[in-house]
């Protein structure tokens, strides 16, 4: 694989692909999740990194006992139990190393379809092994690009005049739609 | 026991179930065919997941909430799954990845959730609510968005509109703007705009979250 589909790759899951904004995947958690630039990062960064762990042990898992067995049509509930137990996992494991309970927001990640979205692809695809990964790291940096120019834009609405029935929701929406808009040069 | 914060805005408040269910209905929402199919996806899923996570309930503790919860709902994709390819394949074709994708729907997540500590009629009735408001909002986007769009509706070319075409409506973009303008018509009909924004409606699952897990 020569440097350049590696670079394609991963930009085509960061502008063209980009999950949340130009498929509407894992939007419910940018509209949500945006408000302060901090935690929309945190939530960025421990979306790629599951993202990530989910599609090192998916690919593997379809291909060589899925596809192999011929049980395919159990994808979608080998995948979530998948998601759940890297979740947990992760959420334990950064817990202890902070040196508290409290947790994280790590369990929500179990339903961002960003993540069931990116192991399902990366198999429909067809996708080898390294271009699956590579493929999953351009999604995850797609999500924290959606995250950090979300929060950027909405901090500036929150100094702005907004008519009261826009307020809140709907211009998030259109801020999103705006976003798009700018993606959509990409395509 | 205490209500989760977040079941509570689902079941009252139109527009924190918009943003649950934002994903699919921006997504499924181009036309009113796809937008038909998806409603009633996630109305069976709505009512199908009430209903185990109640009847489940004592397997299911406090504690593994978030996991039970989860893999109910991706049973349930499943059996979707392989019913649609059995029986309805243009469905099945027409959902795409977005069927897998309602495995992990915070919408549907939240009211089974909130059904766990409900009497059953209860929880059922507010399912089937909560999966019929969906489904008008996304029909009246699909509509919309079809009609603006691609100026046809349920793939019916009307001359007038065809000719009138806005094709923004029919990418991302429109899908947002349309939302946007249904959740602003909803925020003015109840005269309560920007009384709940999305941060807290999130960040409530988020610690409830936390709490299915401890």
């Amino acid at each position: 694989m020569s440097f350049r589909d590696i670079l394609l790759l991963i930009l085509s899951g960061v502008f063209v692909n980009n999950y949340a904004l130009t498929r509407f995947i894992g939007v419910s958690h940018v509209l949500g999740f945006s408000g302060q630039t901090g935690k929309a990062a945190g939530m960025g960064l421990a979306v790629a990194f599951v993202l990530q762990l989910v599609s090192i042990i998916t690919w593997p898992v379809q291909v060589f006992v899925l596809d192999k067995l011929g049980i395919e049509y159990m994808q979608t509930l080998i995948f979530v139990a998948i998601i759940l137990v890297v979740v947990y996992l992760v959420d334990r494991i950064f817990s202890k190393a902070a040196g508290n309970d409290e947790g994280s927001f790590f369990p929500l990640i179990a339903l961002n379809a960003a993540v069931l979205a990116a192991a399902v692809d990366n198999v429909s695809g067809g996708y080898g092994f390294l271009q699956a990964q590579l493929a999953a790291l351009g999604v995850g940096l797609g999500f924290l690009l959606a995250m950090l120019l979300f929060s950027g834009l909405r901090c500036r609405i929150d100094y702005a005049h907004v008519p009261k029935s826009f307020q809140g929701l709907p211009i998030n929406l259109l801020t999103a739609a705006i976003v798009a808009m700018a993606l959509g040069a990409f395509i | 026991m205490e209500e989760n914060r977040l079941s509570q805005t689902v079941a009252l408040d139109p527009t924190g179930l918009l943003l649950l269910g934002a994903g699919p209905a921006l997504a499924r929402s181009y036309g009113l065919i796809p937008a038909l199919c998806m409603s009633a996806l996630t109305l069976f899923l709505l009512v199908c997941s009430s209903l185990l996570v109640r009847t489940f309930r004592g397997l299911i503790g406090q504690g593994q909430l978030l996991y039970g919860g989860i893999l109910i709902i991706a049973g349930l994709v499943s059996i979707a799954e392989l019913l649609l390819q059995a029986f309805l394949p243009g469905v099945f074709e027409l959902l795409g990845v977005y069927l897998n994708l309602s495995a992990a729907s915070l919408l549907v997540f939240s009211v089974a959730e909130r059904s766990r500590d409900r009497a059953l009629r209860l929880s059922l009735l507010e399912s089937l609510l909560v999966g019929l408001g969906f489904t008008a909002v996304l029909l009246v986007m699909g509509a919309v968005r079809e009609l603006l769009g691609s100026g046809s509706i349920g793939q019916t070319s009307l001359s007038f509109f065809e000719s009138h075409k806005i094709p923004i409506f029919a990418q991302a973009s429109g899908g947002f703007i349309t939302l946007a303008f249904v959740t602003a018509l909803i925020n003015r009909l109840k005269g309560k705009a920007g009384t709940n924004s999305p941060d807290s409606k999130i960040e409530s699952l988020d610690s409830e979250a936390e709490e299915s897990v401890k």
